[in-house]
């Protein structure tokens, strides 16, 4: 290896500046992407399926028009803090990578990333046989990237809020 | 030493017994300079002929002396060849050392050219690593807002996703509707391609709404905060920032031109 590489590599192995680099450029190119659409009706029309899909009502129209009449100024509320998140995380900052978490249905619990609904598990250590239903709370994580071959260091600022099978199946069932 | 035999020699000749060692002292030791020691050699055979004349003055038999006379004679001749030899093996160890000096001379201006490299490199280095360093502190603080601040909007939107739940399900609770009638009573675990809490639901069991529409709504929250683009040309541009955040060929780096 030649003095200039094994310079070059002596400083490489110092410096990390990959996230200051590529976040950069994340911020600046996401800061003059077209604004996005919309998206109470499409919001409002996913809570509807999912009302339909429980049966409580005769048809997909009726179950929107209920969603529609009852939470239609949340749902506003709610679309524009997660626009206002989408524009921190893309561009506001740039000393790691931000990102909302969320833990699908029947991923198993696990505690260093998640938090039970309905308290602390209690009871003999039976950390990965529980089953999570749904996720009531979204958490939040960030990453920094290394560059240059460096390695990604995770991080969760807020665990996510989940509900587990166990709680909510009924006793006998 | 050579005054000494002589006078040894004429001393026991005149009269005292001598011993061959004596009459016939042995050859001086190599100097280790071959001229010298030739020199030594010729001294010693003109003294041992002196000293055969002597000797035969003396009474000292003949023949005796002829074999010493070409027993010296034959040392003088190898000692002649070793002194030749030694030359020789001289001349080329010379030859040798002029050989490895001029190479170490060489070596010398060779490390002399590295350390000069060396010196050039680390002050670039100093130079790169100062101005990237000033880089660094612009680039990572410009975070506007702090984490604090954005846990604080997480858990606002957490408050509004649960305020919707919960108004969604006290109003459905409100509900004369049918409430499909041809699929209550399920057992959640009986339909594992179906969501509990979809199941719970159906069993007209409202415990399990809240938490249902809180997950909906949730996912759908994740869905907007990590689109990277909104439409088809912007979304693009997410496998390119993936690549950038790991491939390292920043244009910093690019631009030092070490």
């Amino acid at each position: 290896m030649s003095i200039v590489s094994s310079a070059l590599a002596a400083f490489n192995s110092h410096v990390v500046e990959g996230q200051a680099i590529s976040a950069r450029w994340r911020s600046l190119t996401r800061r003059y992407l077209p604004r996005p659409p919309p998206h109470s009706a499409l919001l409002a029309e996913r809570l509807a399926d999912v009302l339909n899909e429980t049966g409580s009502f005769s048809s997909a129209q009726q179950s929107l028009e209920f969603v529609q009449a009852t939470a239609l100024e949340g749902i506003g509320s709610i679309i524009r803090l997660s626009l206002r998140l989408e524009f921190i995380f893309k561009v506001e900052v740039a000393s790691s990578d931000m990102s909302v978490l969320f833990e699908a249905p029947g991923v198993v619990f696990d505690d260093a990333k998640m938090t039970n609904d309905f308290g602390p598990i209690s009871g003999p250590t039976t950390e990965g046989l529980y089953r999570i239903a749904g996720t009531t709370e979204v958490g939040v994580g960030k990453s920094v990237c290394g560059g240059l071959g460096g390695i990604r260091r995770a991080e969760i600022l807020l665990k996510t809020k989940v509900v587990l099978e166990k709680d909510v199946v009924p006793c006998g069932k | 030493m050579t005054q000494r035999h002589r006078f040894m020699v004429l001393n026991r000749g005149s009269g005292a017994q001598a011993t061959p060692q004596d009459r016939y002292p042995p050859m001086p030791e190599p100097s280790g300079r071959p001229e010298a020691d030739a020199e030594e050699r010729r001294v010693g055979i003109a003294r041992s002929e002196e000293a055969g004349g002597l000797s035969r003055a003396a009474g000292v038999p003949e023949g005796s002396l002829d074999m010493r006379w070409d027993h010296v004679q034959a040392r003088g001749e190898e000692e002649k060849r070793e002194v030749k030899h030694k030359g020789d093996r001289l001349g080329r160890l010379g030859h040798r050392i002029r050989k490895i000096i001029g190479s170490a001379e060489g070596r010398t201006e060779r490390i002399r050219a590295m350390e000069e490299l060396l010196k050039q490199t680390e002050e670039l280095l100093a130079a790169r690593s100062a101005e990237l360093s000033g880089t660094q502190t612009f680039l990572s603080t410009t975070d506007d807002l702090s984490e604090v601040e954005v846990l604080g909007i997480v858990r606002e939107l957490n408050e509004n996703i649960y305020q919707v739940a919960v108004k969604l399900t006290e109003e459905w609770e409100m509900l004369e509707s049918p409430r499909a009638t041809s699929q209550m009573d399920v057992d959640p675990t009986s339909q594992p391609h179906i969501p509990t809490l979809v199941q719970l639901v159906r069993n007209r069991d409202p415990t399990g709404l809240t938490p249902l529409l809180q997950s909906c709504l949730c996912f759908q929250a994740v869905n907007m905060t990590s689109s990277w683009g909104h439409d088809r040309e912007s979304a693009v541009l997410e496998p390119i920032y993936q690549q950038l955040s790991v491939s390292g060929e920043h244009c910093i780096i690019c631009s030092g031109g070490v």
